[in-house]
């Protein structure tokens, strides 16, 4: 996090992103947030809970920063300071793999789909149940 | 060649045709595995997005137990091999210090023990099919290759591995400029849209090339590539049916392997038609029946 | 026969605040009556005129033989003396000067009797070295009047062409057919979008009409021999097959000529072809053709791995009998006093920069391709510039190769010109045009259809026809834009050449990390670590064509003084006393020249060429064998056997210092000058470099019963004689052994680093090594 002042700002990591194109925020946006040291905006940008820690923004950063890792950590400060807050499926998988100290997936299925309502919930039913034939549901 | 065998939560569930087919296929490499007893969670993304103390100490367990067998540690989910792996560099580099007396183990991945630890030429010289009649796509997703590429040299940019092995079964591989972009698979429960997008992008692209199927290394691109196909092709509003192998699967294949030994009876997406093109055995009465269905 | 010494000490009394610091009255009798001592003197009127008469008239008297001044002086009131006294007849060698200033007395009443009781130290140990001065008279070794060049780019042909105008004669090594190197290879020279070859032929006309350049092309240097000077250079020439005095390029062998090659340079362009035309065909290049890049020497050249087996088709057509296809390689051998390399740059290879699909995509070319390609394609309408691929980028090249902004800017013009229509986006983290240059920019950015984005893209994709498909960040409005484009130029770094790694290998010249040959910048840009071996142009660094000649004109300038008859060297070389001498090779082993060779009996010798009278081989030797003249190892002892018995016991910590004359001892100096207080019990001596501290002066100044050493060197990367200060820290174990069969903490003795302006943390660091000695308490050995 500290590595921060050393981004030279090129746009790599943002353009290399597979979901900056789906937020109106990009890493190095986040980044610059941070080296103008505003770092509330930057625990509330919703751009963060997008990432889906792909790697592609460290592995291109020409100056070899951390990007993901400075992404994670904000993730966990911004909750830590109640500044933003994540998704319920991340709660829910922490939550189960204290518990049972490992994950059913379709257990961690319904329960994300009881805060985000699936988009096609027909034929996620349907598939719950190709699943099931296939024994892929234990 | 022996390894201690790190499953994780998916090759148990949804990737357990994952594990079969990598179960079936490895006795015939002389790969010795030993399962690990009472392993948990490695904590995916999601520890290292809400608690850091938790992600660092997970992986721990898993690990320890590999030294002390004396064995180095394969796990067939990247995203298991990225956390086991980032636990093994830190102790490496002393933060923490390594907490066991004996040698600290490595770490790898499939790919990594297929072509770097075990060798094409190990490989070729046991296929007994050649599987000239598919192309084949491969596909890498993210974790594969990076930050950790197999062997520490593949490039992580345009990686030949998964290439050159498919090419050794007599298929063709497509050379796909896509194939280590992101699937979305890890936004599947939290941003479905966004997850659902990324993976239409991809079959955008590879559909263009018809691929007699795909092949992945991954048991969560496997998830959104086959399971979630139906729901790709929903958002594109265009068919398409490809099925979608584990590399282990293509390899049994090349081994004459029974469809079901390999698992592919499990596969959402029917790989009947590929099976037929190859003149399989297991392209029998049961699977027609399935994919008419 | 040794004269004995007769000592002159004087004073110069300028009336000022020195003479009142310190009770003169006290000091001029003791040392009127010390051992050597002839006359002590206060001048009264200081450096005036007629006491320097008054001087001379004594000396020329024959009443003392060596000259002890004694006061504070400038350079230039040093020089002065020492060239008026040279006239009498007086060896310049023979003074010695005490400045009491820059050893740290100033004025202050309270101090008085201490100050006068430093001064007697100071004064005492200069008295030391005075006995020990020796008359030196400079040394000449043979020169040669002729200089090997190795590179026949830009640079050399320039280097070349200064030398011979200077009278000198110049082989010129180059390993391609032709000069002309990559300067020859490009398209247009901003700023003035003009064809290199308009100056490249005038700097060939030049060296045609000289006889002093012998060019060798299919050339390669294998071994070099001998020293400054001297050198002996073995270079092996591969066969040329066409006899270079013969051919006169009629060009009647190209028309019977049965094989044609694909073009030097540049990618085939299959992106702007149908395969059915055979992109190879247009290719003119025969087996046998004209010198590349230039055609010149004008002599033809034959590959002829190319050529049918028993083809003989140039050979019968040839008028002058110039072909001569059973030529076998020779080696040839040259006498020089000096080389200068200009061994060049290649590009950086672009496969390595993987998500720009360089190699992948015939449409995805480097900005070198871009020079030659031929831009009179209409279906070319969208073009990309990457800028810094590879470069400033931690994965590939750490440093900006300083050209490729303009070469890019140059390009769009150039471009623009000959197809208007065509849309061009340049990606770029920052213009790099300094100076002129910026008028270049600004004529660029003013263009239509010339897009600047600052950025760089993440990847390259293919995409429909052909195309690449381009994502990138526009990060001034934040926005992602998807764009596709026809053709994309990669701005690749500069990186020294093959040839630059080949040459350093064969010469032994040390290179940087970036694998640039390294100098001494700014105090010593032109030397190369190897006496007499001098670089310029990009081996030396990424550059543009002017630094290039500029630097390779600059080096050769700098070999002139190796291109005379006779070379003169300053006396104060090294001296080896090999009866002391148990052949260990350190001296070989530390030389930071290479300077030291081995007799067949294995006693050392130094080849004074080569040598920097640096000193480090004084410092190494475990024996005390070598010694430097003019700062012999006895003269050092001298000193330091003087100070502790001078200096009578107190509570305060004895310190000694080593100072380097580049960096320490200015800063030293300047402390002094501008008043800053500089502790009473601290004395230092001055070493050409802290290497040549020996080890044992060091325990012996511990053993004298000094407190402490202090080492004062330069910071790294910055001595002269390129790592002293490293070698005196390399020899810290042998010290530290030392140390510990004297029962002495390795505390005592301190290692820093100095710059020339550090005068205050100069003083701080004295300061607070003298804390940490007094907490240590006084040395063992201190009675």
């Amino acid at each position: 996090m500290e590595r921060v002042s050393e981004c030279v700002q090129c746009g790599r990591c943002s353009a290399g992103c597979p979901v900056a194109f789906e937020s109106d925020h990009s890493p190095r946006q986040i980044i610059r947030l941070l080296q103008l040291n505003l770092r509330r905006e930057a625990y509330r940008n919703p751009f963060l809970w997008f990432c889906a820690t792909c790697q592609a923004c460290s592995t291109r950063c020409p100056r070899g920063l951390p990007v993901l890792d400075i992404m994670l950590a904000l993730r966990r400060e911004g909750e830590e300071q109640g500044e933003a807050k994540a998704p319920a499926f991340y709660h829910a998988f922490l939550q189960m793999s204290e518990r049972r100290g490992r994950i059913s997936e379709w257990q961690l299925g319904l329960k994300a789909a009881w805060h985000q309502f699936p988009r096609h919930p027909l034929a996620d039913a349907l598939l719950f149940l190709r699943l099931l034939r296939r024994g892929k549901i234990r | 060649m022996k390894y201690l065998y790190y499953p994780g939560c998916s090759l148990k569930g949804t990737a357990r045709d994952f594990e079969e087919s990598f179960k079936a296929i490895a006795p015939v490499f002389g790969i010795e595995i030993e399962e690990a007893v009472d392993w948990g969670c490695c904590g995916a993304s999601v520890a290292k997005s809400l608690r850091k103390d938790l992600a660092e100490r997970l992986p721990l367990k898993t690990l320890d137990q590999a030294a002390g067998r004396g064995l180095d540690l394969l796990t067939l989910c990247p995203n298991c091999y990225l956390n086991h792996k980032q636990a093994q560099s830190r102790i490496q580099k002393g933060e923490p210090a390594n907490p066991s007396p004996f040698r600290f183990p490595d770490v790898k991945q499939l790919l990594e023990v297929l072509g770097f630890d075990l060798g094409l030429e190990e490989i070729r010289r046991r296929l007994v099919c050649s599987l000239a009649e598919i192309n084949v796509l491969p596909y890498y997703g993210c974790l594969t290759v990076r930050p950790f590429p197999p062997g520490g040299t593949e490039s992580r940019e345009n990686p030949r591995i998964m290439e050159k092995l498919i090419a050794i079964t007599g298929a063709k591989p497509f050379s796909f400029p896509y194939k280590v972009d992101c699937c979305g698979g890890g936004l599947l429960l939290s941003k479905e849209r966004v997850a659902l997008k990324l993976a239409g992008r991809l079959w955008q692209e590879a559909g263009k090339l018809s691929p007699d199927c795909l092949v992945v290394a991954c048991p969560l691109c496997h998830f959104m590539l086959d399971a979630k196909q139906q729901a790709v092709e929903r958002e594109l509003g265009k068919k398409l049916g490809i099925p979608v192998l584990y590399v282990t699967q293509l390899l049994g294949l090349a081994l004459g392997m029974d469809h079901k030994k390999l698992g592919l009876h499990r596969l959402l997406t029917s790989p009947y038609a590929l099976l037929k093109k190859l003149n399989h055995p297991g392209e029998n009465a049961k699977l027609r029946k399935k994919a008419a269905s | 026969m040794k004269i004995p010494s007769k000592i002159a000490i004087f004073f110069a009394n300028e009336g000022d605040w020195l003479s009142r610091s310190i009770d003169l009255e006290a000091i001029v009798p003791k040392f009127s009556r010390a051992k050597n001592v002839s006359c002590c003197e206060v001048l009264p009127n200081g450096w005036a005129r007629n006491n320097q008469e008054d001087i001379t008239g004594n000396f020329r008297e024959g009443r003392f033989n060596r000259i002890l001044w004694v006061g504070r002086f400038s350079p230039e009131q040093r020089k002065l003396r020492e060239t008026d006294l040279e006239a009498a007849g007086l060896n310049p060698y023979l003074h010695e000067w005490c400045d009491l200033e820059e050893q740290g007395i100033r004025q202050d009443e309270d101090l008085r009797e201490r100050m006068t009781q430093k001064a007697a130290v100071v004064i005492q140990m200069s008295l030391a070295r005075a006995r020990l001065l020796e008359p030196l008279e400079p040394i000449s070794i043979p020169g040669t009047n002729a200089l090997l060049l190795v590179g026949g780019g830009t640079a050399g042909l320039h280097a070349a062409a200064a030398l011979a105008k200077a009278g000198k004669q110049v082989y010129l090594i180059e390993q391609e057919c032709g000069v002309g190197g990559k300067v020859a290879q490009l398209g247009r020279l901003y700023p003035r979008i003009c064809d290199p070859h308009c100056g490249l032929d005038f700097i060939i006309e030049k060296i045609r009409q000289t006889s002093l350049i012998e060019l060798h092309t299919l050339s390669r240097v294998v071994e070099i021999q001998g020293g400054p000077g001297n050198f002996t250079v073995r270079v092996a020439k591969a066969p040329r097959y066409v006899i270079e005095d013969r051919c006169n390029a009629c060009g009647k062998c190209l028309k019977v000529c049965p094989v044609v090659l694909p073009k030097e340079t540049g990618p085939a362009w299959p992106f702007l072809k149908s395969p059915e035309d055979g992109s190879e065909a247009t290719s003119s290049r025969r087996a046998i053709h004209p010198a590349w890049p230039l055609n010149y020497p004008t002599a033809y050249v034959i590959e002829r791995s190319a050529c049918p087996p028993d083809c003989r088709q140039c050979v019968q057509v040839c008028p002058n009998g110039a072909v001569a296809l059973e030529q076998l390689p020779e080696e040839v051998s040259f006498q020089v006093g000096a080389v200068l390399v200009t061994s060049g740059w290649d590009p950086y290879a672009l496969e390595k920069v993987e998500e720009y699909g360089y190699g992948q995509y015939p449409n995805v070319i480097s900005n070198l391709e871009m020079e030659l390609l031929d831009a009179s394609w209409p279906e070319i309408r969208e073009v990309g510039f990457i800028q810094c691929a590879g470069s400033r980028d931690e994965r590939h090249l750490n440093y900006c190769s300083t050209v490729c902004c303009s070469v890019t800017l140059k390009q769009v013009l150039a471009l623009k010109e000959k197809s208007p229509e065509t849309h061009c986006y340049v990606f770029y983290q920052d213009i790099r045009t300094s100076g002129l240059g910026e008028e270049l920019y600004q004529r660029v950015k003013a263009l239509e259809g010339v897009v600047f984005i600052r950025a760089n893209p993440a990847w390259v994709r293919p995409r429909e026809n052909g195309r690449l498909g381009l994502r990138v960040e526009d990060t001034f409005s934040g926005k992602e834009l998807d764009l596709t484009l026809d053709l994309l130029v990669l701005a690749g770094a500069m990186v020294p050449s093959a040839g630059t790694a080949q040459i350093a290998e064969v010469l032994k010249l040390p290179r940087n990390a970036e694998g640039f040959f390294e100098s001494h910048l700014p105090c010593h840009p032109e030397e190369s670590q190897r006496t007499g071996i001098r670089t310029g142009g990009a081996s030396r660094g990424p550059m543009g064509i002017d630094r290039a000649i500029e630097t390779a004109q600059q080096a050769a300038l700098d070999a002139l003084p190796f291109l005379q008859e006779n070379i003169l060297l300053a006396p104060t070389i090294p001296i080896l006393n090999l009866a002391k001498c148990d052949k260990c090779k350190r001296c070989m082993e530390e030389c930071p020249f290479g300077s030291f060779s081995f007799d067949p009996e294995g006693f050392p010798r130094v080849d004074l060429g080569k040598c920097r009278q640096c000193g480090g081989c004084m410092g190494t030797c475990p024996l005390q064998a070598v010694s430097l003249r003019h700062t012999t190892i006895e003269q050092l002892a001298a000193q330091i056997r003087v100070v502790k018995p001078s200096f009578p016991a107190r509570e305060e910590p004895l310190v000694l210092a080593f100072l380097c004359r580049n960096d320490a001892y200015p800063a030293v100096r300047a402390a002094a000058k501008s008043g800053l207080h500089i502790p009473l019990n601290f004395f230092f001596i001055t070493v050409p470099c802290v290497g040549a501290v020996n080890n044992a002066l060091i325990a012996d100044a511990l053993a004298f019963g000094i407190d402490g050493v202090w080492i004062a060197g330069c910071k790294d990367g910055q001595c002269h004689y390129i790592k002293g200060n490293q070698l005196i820290q390399t020899r810290g174990d042998d010290l530290r052994a030392k140390l510990q069969s004297m029962i002495m903490e390795p505390g005592r003795v301190r290692l820093v680093n100095l710059e020339i302006r550090d005068s205050r943390s100069y003083v701080q660091l004295i300061q607070s090594y003298i804390e940490e000695l007094k907490e240590m308490g006084p040395s063992p050995l201190r009675s």
